[in-house]
């Protein structure tokens, strides 16, 4: 199991404990190849079947639109799961965060968004 | 909207807003990347972004001084928009650049109402009608939709060209988008083309708390 990635650009991993995962840095790769370990550590957590799943985005920092592209598809599988409570965390401080994390919620209406 | 012209041989298609300004005395900066002495990495793209990003912060209010009156984006918010939309236009100009030979060049000019976002790479002759079928797509709805719309497609199949950058400068961001295509018509070779993309991201805000 991946649960933990950490290069120059990102550290990734998901806490068991609360059942989060957790991203920090950037993650600006090249495409949905480059972006497997991320998905599969998504898919790793969504696997455990946690009642609810935390997607604590609170320290990245830059997003581009790949990523973008698999966050969305992880929100998407999740909706379609339907019966896993997903919350996402934001920052007002990174102003990405308020712009796009809502079109999370606009895929997935009953995604919790909390930007504090 | 496309407007179709002829200028000096070449046949001239420009698509959505794109005003024709070139760059000129005002505050900008160019990068030109010649692939054909210095191959690019991916990480150009953020280094430049990440450059760019820093050198126009500096033009713009603390939040602070934005709560006291200021009617521009804060250094926050421009610093954020400039790698966003630096980076994704950089990125697509080396994903798509398609002869070698030729220079991709970004310029980012500082204009009093917005900040504007001019790249110019290459094009595959052969990807020309599914890039201006995109396009014509994506200037005709509503970018905030069609978002949404693509991003559920992007889940269904696995693929890097899924114009989700595009639509998330113009809905997220608010900004105009613009291409020029400059078409070269060569006998018995193949037409050479090259593109420019503008972004033009609104600096002024229509509405601040001081008033």
């Amino acid at each position: 199991m991946v649960s933990e990635i950490r290069n120059d650009d990102y550290t990734m991993w998901y806490d068991t404990t609360s059942h989060t995962v957790i991203c920090k840095g950037s993650f600006r790769l090249g495409g949905v190849a480059e972006y497997e370990p991320i998905v599969k550590l998504l898919d790793e957590a969504a696997a455990e079947h946690p009642e609810v799943l935390t997607l604590d985005l609170r320290e990245l920092g830059f997003l581009n639109s790949s990523g973008i592209n698999i966050l969305s598809k992880f929100v998407i599988q999740i909706r379609k799961l339907g019966n896993l409570k997903l919350v996402v965390l934001g920052s007002k401080k990174i102003p990405w965060q308020g712009k796009s994390l809502v079109n999370l919620q606009r895929l997935m209406p009953n995604l919790e968004l909390i930007i504090e | 909207m496309m407007v179709r012209t002829k200028k000096s041989g070449k046949i001239v298609e420009v698509f959505g807003c794109f005003d024709g300004k070139v760059v000129d005395e005002r505050e900008h900066l160019t990068i030109i990347f010649s692939p054909a002495f210095l191959p690019i990495k991916w990480s150009n793209s953020s280094l430049t972004a990440d450059f760019l990003a820093k050198y126009f912060e500096d033009f713009f209010p603390s939040l602070k001084e934005v709560e006291r009156g200021r009617t521009t984006l804060t250094r926050d918010e421009v610093r954020d928009a400039i790698n966003y939309i630096a980076n994704e236009l950089i990125e697509n100009a080396v994903k798509f650049h398609y002869n070698p030979e030729l220079e991709i060049i970004f310029t980012l000019q500082l204009d009093p109402t917005c900040l504007t976002f001019v790249a110019t790479n290459s094009v595959n002759p052969k990807t020309m009608d599914q890039f201006t079928a995109f396009i014509t797509e994506v200037t005709s709805y509503d970018p905030g939709e069609l978002l949404i719309q693509h991003l559920e497609i992007a889940a269904e199949v696995a693929s890097n060209e899924s114009g989700i950058g595009f639509l998330t400068i113009m809905s997220d961001y608010g900004a105009k988008i613009g291409w020029k295509f400059e078409t070269t018509q060569l006998k018995g070779a193949a037409d050479k083309i090259n593109v420019t993309t503008m972004v033009q991201l609104p600096i002024i805000k229509e509405t601040f708390d001081g008033e």
